[in-house]
């Protein structure tokens, strides 16, 4: 199975996103649940972009 | 160790040796109760054809709300993956990878209900507002969880 960089990049991005948004919060802790929400919404828009890409396929 | 520092993991490693197409089995429960931490449930992947695998874990504080709560997040990260790889190598239908989509989407509505019924306190843990609610949503989540499994 490969995943592609863009998939990769996209789960450490919303992990980003989140420690960035703590951060800017000026929290030093991590809510983990937001974490883990990120890294959803994120897998959220891989499948939904694959399904665009199947469409777009079929024509 | 401070256990508000964890973070979930959402980690891609690949590995040579990991060539067996079958899916290998979630991993669950390797509790480390010297640092009141636990490896939650994830999903480990495999495949022949290039060696990648996913893995999809969740560290959270020892029996504190969202301890019951990440790794169901993580199951529906997983899920939604696992469905787009498999639709992109035309293992699925469009249908299919819709329905996983939209079974995603009511789990995930339930399990953010739960979170807003629990309240989870930062410093014990705990919930704050109804932690029957909490559960009884957790519950309906795991039942379209099971689905997606």
């Amino acid at each position: 199975m490969k995943i592609s960089v863009a998939t990769a990049r996209s789960f450490a991005q919303a992990l980003n996103d989140a420690a960035d948004k703590a951060m800017s919060e000026g929290k030093h802790e991590f809510d983990l649940i937001s974490a883990s929400q990120a890294v959803d919404n994120a897998a959220r828009e891989e499948l939904e972009n694959a399904i665009l890409a199947a469409k777009a396929d079929q024509g | 160790m401070n256990s508000r520092s964890l973070v979930i993991v959402a980690a891609l490693a690949v590995c040579a040796a990991c060539s067996s197409p079958a899916t290998a089995p979630s991993l669950a429960g390797n509790a480390d109760t010297s640092s009141q931490v636990t490896f939650a449930p994830s999903t480990v992947q495999s495949s022949a054809d290039s060696g990648a695998v996913a893995i999809f874990a969740t560290l959270a504080p020892l029996g504190s709300f969202e301890w019951q709560v990440a790794p169901r997040y993580t199951a529906l990260a997983a899920a939604r993956h696992n469905a787009a790889v498999r639709l992109r190598k035309g293992l699925i239908t469009i249908d299919q990878a819709q329905k996983v989509q939209a079974d995603a989407d009511a789990a995930r509505k339930l399990l953010d209900a739960s979170v807003a019924a629990c309240a989870q306190s930062d410093r014990t843990g705990q919930c704050t507002k109804s932690a029957a609610e909490a559960r009884r949503l957790l519950a309906k989540a795991d039942a379209k969880l099971a689905v997606l499994q």
